[in-house]
């Protein structure tokens, strides 16, 4: 079965929209998998680089053919030198009878270098063929220029804009290729059938309303509880009071410093929370979610 | 109730600033460990020590170790008493609630060892008889760093039972002149009495409870661990180390008023209880480069939890 497999820059942005089917998905358990006819499923950074310790997204978008209320066959991709501070998926009724699904991913890169995120994937029966398939996005990477400040920050400027000429002239020479090579072998030879789904719809990049990640984070810890949830929260109001994560309280006490002493008490509470012994931490939850609170009210916190 | 912070409040009031050396003997103290302060002459080390001892309400024993010491002269001997015609024990200066070890890269290794067994089996064995030392039991060993002609270098294996490697540098410039001022008509008198050996007794059992969450004591191992793959580094620190980054980080809590340690607990105390457990190559002195950068190299190339 021949798919198609298309890869989007847009704007700058390292837009790894792609379509990619996989036929091949291990038979066992095949039958449990959904009867999902996908037409799209792309993964692409709001950033094509990033300072290390900033906050960024990654969304991954999926086009399903149907009606559907839940998504959870979608696979999360894997992070390398990123951290997940928080998810959020939304479903839109697309016209036509389809569901979009965006599941937007708040992640912070703590080192210089490259985040990469491996392949989105669902696991699905397409209904056209009746044979269970791998839809799969491409994977992502996003470069990683250190915090911003130093000499190696300028360093990294000219090295990203040499890359960004390197990549525009091998992406434009790939893009003509793209369409050239095809064009000439479809003038060459009679035109077969092509299945219903080959065509991709062009993948648009989401309008969305802007997601507060810290509010994400309070969500996700609140309804969870556990310390997952918190650590990311903790890294969240780390990543906010302009400390690398992997600092200790203290780097983001000073880092914040007297400018925002909402967000300095919540950081406090919370690391009692997160390292305090069990007994005490119900307590010291409650005391968190007062301080978020107040945190919250206090408007949004300057980076 | 007396607490560790009536005890650094002691010392503080006979010493001047070194707010770490004070620190790191309360430290030593909560966790039953040892310290070695490194540091020139007259910057308050022995001061220190003797101050702690009459805090707590201690016995206070020094020994200026010297290259014709022998163990016998730190531990004791049995001498024969022609009252009762028998032998009897006099216990050295070892048997005592606080000793202070000057200089103690000037004694010969055979001194060094019945010092460093001590105080890992915190008992000594004169003739038949093994007898304990007292508790709470710390030694506090000074050494100078600068002056090496003539002295024995402690191996890392004896390095090893320190707790803490302290480095006492100069006073400020303020902290000098409030020195003159105060101690240049009148000898500074340790405040005593100001806690009981009671009390540190109950202060090392809470010490013990203060909760240590499973990440912070894998951030100590990790920190412990990352000294063995380091650039420069010929050996890394040993497990002890983790164990005394775990106890002190708890230690650490407890005189901060917490009933839990951080990972700032662990990162704070890493460069005092790393130094002295990690053995540089040749190629550091080669590139000029300075042990302490690398240290701290290492310590923040390990993520915090």
């Amino acid at each position: 079965m021949r798919r198609a497999m298309r890869a989007v820059r847009t704007g700058g942005a390292a837009i790894a929209s792609a379509f990619a089917v996989l036929a091949g998905v291990a038979a066992g358990g095949a039958q449990d998998y959904p009867r999902l006819h996908i037409t799209a499923l792309g993964m692409h950074a709001d950033h094509p680089a990033v300072a290390a310790g900033e906050t960024y997204h990654i969304t991954i978008h999926v086009h399903v053919a149907q009606r559907r209320e839940r998504l959870d066959e979608l696979v999360l991709p894997t992070l390398t030198n990123a951290i997940d501070l928080g998810d959020e998926r939304r479903r839109v009724a697309a016209p036509g009878g389809g569901t979009d699904f965006y599941e937007i991913m708040t992640v912070s890169s703590p080192e210089p270098g490259e985040a990469t995120f491996s392949s989105a994937y669902v696991d699905a029966i397409d209904p056209a063929v009746g044979k269970p398939l791998r839809y799969s996005s491409s994977a992502l990477s996003v470069r990683v220029a250190p915090a911003a400040g130093g000499p190696e920050a300028i360093d990294n400027v000219t090295q990203s804009v040499e890359q960004t000429l390197h990549d525009v002239l091998l992406y434009g020479g790939l893009a003509i290729a793209a369409i050239l090579i095809p064009l000439v072998l479809v003038l060459r030879r009679p035109r077969t059938h092509v299945a219903e789904h080959d065509e991709t719809p062009p993948v648009a990049r989401p309008v969305l309303p802007p997601v507060d990640p810290l509010r994400a984070a309070i969500a996700a810890f609140r309804e969870r509880g556990d310390d997952p949830s918190l650590d990311a929260l903790r890294n969240l109001l780390f990543v906010r009071a302009g400390a690398r994560l992997g600092a200790t309280l203290t780097d983001a006490l000073q880092a914040v410093g007297t400018r925002d002493p909402a967000l300095a008490h919540a950081m406090t509470i919370a690391e009692r929370v997160r390292f305090g012994p069990g007994s005490e931490r119900a307590a010291a939850t409650r005391e968190l979610f007062e301080a978020l609170d107040v945190l919250l009210l206090t408007g949004p916190v300057r980076a | 109730m007396a607490t560790p912070a009536d005890v650094r409040n002691a010392i503080a009031a006979t010493i001047v600033g070194q707010r770490e050396v004070v620190d790191a003997l309360i430290l030593a103290l909560l966790a039953d460990g040892h310290v070695l302060l490194e540091g020139m002459p007259g910057v308050a080390k022995t001061l220190a020590c003797r101050a702690l001892a009459a805090a707590v309400g201690g016995d206070f024993k020094r020994v200026q170790f010297t290259p014709d010491l022998l163990p016998s002269d730190i531990v004791g001997t049995r001498i024969y008493d022609q009252r009762i015609g028998e032998f009897r024990i006099v216990r050295g200066p070892l048997f005592a609630n606080i000793v202070l070890a000057d200089e103690i890269n000037r004694a010969p290794a055979k001194v060094q060892s019945a010092l460093l067994e001590g105080m890992q089996e915190r008992r000594a064995t004169i003739g038949p008889d093994t007898l304990v030392f007292p508790r709470p039991f710390a030694v506090l060993a000074t050494m100078n760093p600068f002056d090496a002609d003539g002295t024995y270098a402690l191996p890392l294996a004896q390095l090893d039972r320190f707790l803490l490697n302290v480095r006492v540098g100069y006073p400020s410039l303020a902290d000098e002149r409030e020195i003159v001022a105060r101690f240049a008509a009148a000898e500074a008198v340790p405040l005593t009495g100001v806690a009981t050996l009671d009390d540190v007794a109950r202060w090392q059992r809470e010490v013990r409870a203060v909760h240590l969450d499973d990440r912070v004591r894998d951030y100590a191992v990790d920190l412990t661990r990352a000294t063995r793959d380091a650039r420069y580094v010929a050996s890394g620190a040993s497990p002890r180390a983790a164990l005394a980054l775990a106890i002190l980080a708890r230690a650490f809590a407890y005189l901060a008023g917490r009933a839990f340690a951080v990972p700032d607990d662990v990162r704070e105390l890493a460069p005092s209880v790393l130094r002295h457990r990690i053995a540089f190559d040749h190629r550091l002195a080669l590139d000029g480069g300075d042990p302490e950068a690398v240290l701290a190299g290492i310590i923040a190339g390990v993520p915090a939890p």
